[in-house]
């Protein structure tokens, strides 16, 4: 979090004493070449399963994401070797199995074969933590207040955990990746503060948080994209392509086991 | 944390310094043929500030000169018999001083300043050439008056923002202090108060630097060539010494700005004896935040202050004793949810000594410290952070003057370093776990000496050695890691145990060669070596950056410069004129791996990845030095490059301070007896960055694929800032002025960042948002003196 302090601290300061201003500018890129994109997840609460496939496009092009179709999907249970097969939606792209679980701390295997080519990833399933509850509370960014939700939760001690959090304001997704680990928070009654700019927060609004437990190397995949992307002296001097778990360094996203857990509150 | 171990280091830097002063001794003995001496130091009339650097010349002994060295000392060697000297210093007049010998004489010259340095004083013996005939290169001097002059943002008169106009220097960019000399990172400039490292020259991020300038006497940066009394970084010297303090009469400056005010007060603690100086400065941003209606903004701090203070008493003619400190604090918070403070601590007590009249010695305790704090007050939140990096400096200098055309400066030194990375404490009911991180600790020791040496009339020479010895020191478990960054083995060592130890050559060397007065041409080599890294992850001067030492991990980091020079002046010494080029490797340089955790990690090492770099270019450098118009132009052509094995496929790509053009344009203008004006205009290629190439979806959200590192360029960035200078009308005792200054006159939009976001109007097409910081800001200062 004192990571994230010093970024607030300086956001503070340039908003507080100084105008700074935006605006959208041209910007001349060679665009690379399309690439196999494969976003797997697998939760640990009954339902259907899915694993997305698609395709990068350049940047100069329209953000439409072209589905891959005809491709083999399947997990496989590291404890007792079952293969579970997926297959392709209605939904071109996208490969579900119903009435699906992962264990926790099963380690799955993610097997997608496109063209003939195996690209395989692994992920364990983490140790569950409860979402105890969401709160809200009124934080002063710059010079105006905002509403901002924290989720709390108590870490198990003794463990490295991961979480993720994805927020959704009246439905509409918040586009931001939360991810955090308890590097100093082990064992403690946590509260952390989902700040973010993109959806003002009003009253009347249902906020609603899903809370991800994640492994390790999940954690490092969406705390690199969070990170990313200013080119600002304050942000990450470098962005880069976030580490996937695929053993094929061809291909983009990832496969992450995960709890999933819910809560959703009313903004007062 | 004493050790007594050091004295294994200290052994080896006494052996070491001896052998290297033993291949000096030949000179040494030549010299032995010499005579009487006429001695002294070049001081200030009006306020008895010693002048380093002025030149002293014989009528009777034709070209024979010798210059001042930092504490204004000097040493002639003559035969008995009559002479007149000509002691001269840029912007001094200069006076013939006849004087008889027929023993060793002390002489102590006074000189009085120019009314101004519009008239041109030009006598047959006055020396302002020095710049092409001195085998120095690669060094700019910069005058308290080119500082004043220079326009910058709210007119808080910025040492580090005017160096960053001078070819070769390049800034990190708005509101920021951090700057990049060669192709160097930001953390490879050595920064030196009186003799103090400054480990973090910023305050509020980086709007403002560390120096206040009513405290400075002199600044020197030095981008190569650097004599081996330098060390300790791998790129550049920015050497700033402080003022003395009058000590012939009382006098009381200060000003009040839109944002900081500022006071100076020196003057006799004995008369001609003995001075003192103090300077303060405090900045009132959140005067501004108290304002505001809301009471959490208007019970914030947003401030810094600093405090220069200096003393000196000059026991006799043999024995003078400085005493100089420096104490800054930023305080930024938001009450009752966090507060943060951070700053540097220097302290130098120095006494110089004259064995004799030709050896003179310096000895130097020093003290260095920068810490932060960051507290977290919410209920949930309790949170406190400490680290510090702190050193204690002992340093032994000697000036010999071996002979009118050969000075000898060796000398020896020791740290004590101690980085306390960062103590993390929470109270009971926080979110957070007390974590303690292993403090470590090291000893650095050198020995140095550096010759000058006027060969012939044309040929001048300054070489020399430096011995670098670094040992790291337990207590604490020190863990290895193989080259996936997997602890490969972990060790305890006891206190005082030594982990790893590095020594490091460093041989310097320049040399002119005068084709004749006006023209000359230099060559230099320098190896330089670096043992204290910086670890941020910005390129910002957060206050939160972390200082590690060289370790079983991490190697010392080492630069190898050449430059090559033409200098020339014309119009009579009115205009200088210089060019170099260079070529600079750089080893072991430090990166970290993306999603590096530097905040209370114990394993911080791991994180690191090491490559290489190179830097070259050419500088043009042009200035009218005198008259009612004066200032300069700037010009850098160059590329700087980094290679590390798991970036960019092995290649070099450009680091992010590569910079293809960078332009500077000083002009300072006299329009009347009360009105002078000032305008600088700069412009640079924008600074390497990685953009997307690619873009796909992830979880519902536009993700960016990139490709080649930092293979794309922000928009260019260009300024121009005016200044303007009212001087009030005489008073006997009282003197007042208003300076006037426009940041940034045409409101250029200066990219500070850019991102990449989905178009609110046309959602499936991405859009580059850039952001910058500053629009034109205006600002006006009042500046009084009493005397």
């Amino acid at each position: 979090m004192a990571k994230h302090l010093s970024k607030i601290l300086f956001g503070l300061i340039i908003v507080a004493c100084f105008a700074s201003c935006q605006r959208v500018i041209d910007i001349e890129v060679a665009d690379a070449g399309s690439k196999l994109v494969i976003e797997g997840n697998l939760t640990d609460v009954t339902g259907t399963q899915t694993v997305i496939i698609s395709r990068s496009v350049g940047y100069n092009n329209a953000n439409v994401f072209p589905a891959v179709s005809g491709a083999a999907v399947s997990f496989v249970d590291g404890s007792n070797g079952k293969v579970s097969k997926l297959t392709e939606t209605s939904t071109p792209g996208t490969y579900a199995i119903a009435n699906f679980r992962g264990k926790t701390l099963n380690l799955y295997t993610l097997n997608v074969t496109v063209e003939s080519k195996l690209y395989t990833a692994t992920s364990v399933l983490a140790f569950p933590v409860n979402l105890d509850s969401l709160t809200l509370s009124n934080q002063v960014f710059g010079t105006k207040e905002i509403k901002v939700i924290s989720v709390n939760y108590h870490d198990p001690a003794n463990q490295p955990n991961q979480y993720k959090y994805v927020m959704y304001v009246n439905g509409v997704q918040v586009k931001r990746v939360f991810v955090e680990n308890d590097n100093l928070t082990d064992g403690r009654a946590v509260s952390t503060m989902l700040y973010q700019r993109e959806i003002d927060l009003k009253k009347g609004d249902k906020v609603e948080v899903e809370m991800q437990s994640i492994d390790y190397y999940m954690y490092n995949f969406w705390n690199n994209l969070s990170n990313q992307g200013g080119n600002s002296p304050q942000d990450s001097s470098t962005p880069a392509n976030p580490p996937s778990n695929f053993n094929n360094t061809n291909v983009l996203g990832y496969f992450s086991a995960h709890t999933t857990q819910r809560k959703a509150v009313i903004i007062p | 944390m004493v050790n007594f171990s050091v004295f294994k280091p200290f052994k080896c830097i006494y052996t070491a310094g001896l052998i290297m002063l033993s291949g000096f001794m030949p000179l040494a003995l030549h010299a032995q043929n010499s005579k009487l001496t006429i001695s002294g130091t070049v001081k200030d009339s009006l306020t008895g500030e010693a002048l380093i650097g002025a030149t002293i010349k014989m009528e009777q002994a034709g070209k024979v000169g010798v210059v001042t060295n930092n504490y204004g000392y000097y040493s002639l060697s003559v035969d008995a018999g009559n002479y007149t000297l000509y002691a001269s210093y840029i912007g001094y007049q200069t006076v013939p001083v006849k004087v008889s010998v027929s023993k060793n004489t002390r002489l102590n010259i006074e000189l009085t300043a120019s009314n101004s340095l519009n008239e041109i004083t030009v006598s047959g013996n006055s020396k302002t050439n020095e710049n092409v005939l001195s085998p120095q290169m690669g060094v700019n001097k910069l005058s308290m008056s080119d500082i004043a002059n220079v326009p910058v943002l709210l007119g808080e008169k910025d040492i580090i923002k005017t160096i960053e106009l001078l070819p070769g220097v390049k800034s990190t960019g708005d509101a920021n202090t951090g700057f990049y000399v060669r192709g160097g990172n930001s953390d490879e400039n050595l920064i030196l108060l009186d003799g103090a490292t400054v480990y973090n020259a910023s305050h509020l991020f980086g709007f403002f630097s560390t120096f206040n300038s009513d405290a400075i006497k002199e600044v020197n940066l030095y981008k190569g060539g650097m004599s081996a009394e330098y060390g300790g970084r791998m790129s550049s010297v920015l050497d700033i010494k402080m003022d003395e303090g009058n000590n012939k009469k009382f006098d009381a400056e200060g000003g009040i700005g839109l944002i900081s005010s500022r006071i100076k007060i020196e003057g006799p603690i004995v008369k001609n004896k003995s001075s003192f100086m103090i300077s303060a400065r405090r900045t009132y941003a959140d005067l501004f935040l108290k304002l505001s209606s809301d009471t959490s903004v208007n019970s914030s701090s947003l401030y810094f202050y600093d405090i220069n203070a200096k003393a000196n008493y000059q026991i006799n003619d043999k024995n003078t004793i400085y005493l100089s400190g420096y104490f800054g604090k930023d305080d930024v918070g938001l009450k009752g949810t966090f507060s943060t403070d951070w700053g540097n601590t220097n302290g130098t007590f120095r006494w110089n000594h004259l064995y004799n009249s030709k050896l003179f010695s310096n000895t130097s305790l020093i003290y260095s410290k920068y810490n932060y704090t960051i507290v977290n007050y919410t209920a949930t939140d309790n949170l406190n952070v400490y680290s510090k990096i702190e050193d204690f400096n002992l340093k032994q200098d000697f000036d010999y003057f071996i002979s009118n055309n050969n000075t000898l400066r060796f000398g020896i030194m020791a740290v004590h370093h101690t980085v306390v990375p960062g103590d993390v404490t929470s109270s009971p009911g926080s979110n957070f776990n007390a974590k303690i991180i292993e403090s470590r600790y090291a000893f650095e020791t050198a020995a140095y000496a550096s010759d000058t040496w006027q060969l012939t009339d044309k040929f001048n020479l300054v070489y020399g050695l430096r011995v670098n010895f670094f040992d790291l020191f337990g207590p604490g478990n020190f863990n290895t890691y193989n080259g996936a960054n997997a602890i490969t083995s972990s060790n305890y060592y006891a206190s005082g145990k030594s982990v790893i130890t590095y020594w490091n050559l460093e041989p310097r060397f320049s040399a002119s060669y005068t084709i004749n007065s006006r023209n000359s041409v230099k060559v230099s080599y320098n190896q330089n070596s670096q043992n204290i890294h910086l670890l941020s992850n910005s390129t910002s001067s957060l206050p939160t950056d972390l200082y590690v030492m060289s370790s079983n991990n991490i190697k010392p980091g080492i630069a190898k410069q050449v430059a090559l020079g033409y200098y020339r002046n014309f119009n009579n010494d009115e205009f200088e004129f210089s060019t170099e080029v260079y070529y600079k490797w750089l080893s072991n340089e430090i990166d970290y791996k993306d999603n590096a955790q530097l905040l209370g990690n114990n394993n911080v090492e791991s994180e690191l990845v090491y490559g290489t770099g190179r830097a070259y270019g050419i500088e043009f450098f042009l200035k009218k030095k005198y008259g009612r118009y004066n200032g300069w132009i700037g010009y850098t052509l160059s590329k700087t490059e980094r290679k590390f094995d798991a970036i960019n496929n092995g290649n070099y790509f450009p680091a992010r301070q590569d910079r293809t053009h960078d332009i500077s344009l000083v002009n300072m203008l006299n329009l009347s007896k009360r009105w002078s004006v000032s305008a600088v205009l700069t412009y640079g290629t924008g600074n390497a960055v990685t953009y997307p190439a690619g873009k796909y979806l992830l979880a519902g959200i536009t993700t960016y694929y990139y490709s080649q590192r930092n293979a794309s360029r922000l928009p260019v960035n260009s300024r121009l800032d005016l200044g303007a200078t009212l001087e009030g009308r005489q008073h006997k005792s009282y003197h007042s002025s208003w300076t006037f200054s426009i940041y940034n006159a045409y409101n250029r939009k200066n990219p500070y960042s850019v991102i990449f976001r989905d178009s609110a109007d046309k959602p499936t097409h991405t859009e580059a948002v850039e952001t910058s910081l500053f629009g034109i800001i205006p600002s006006v200062t009042w500046n009084f003196k009493f005397r």
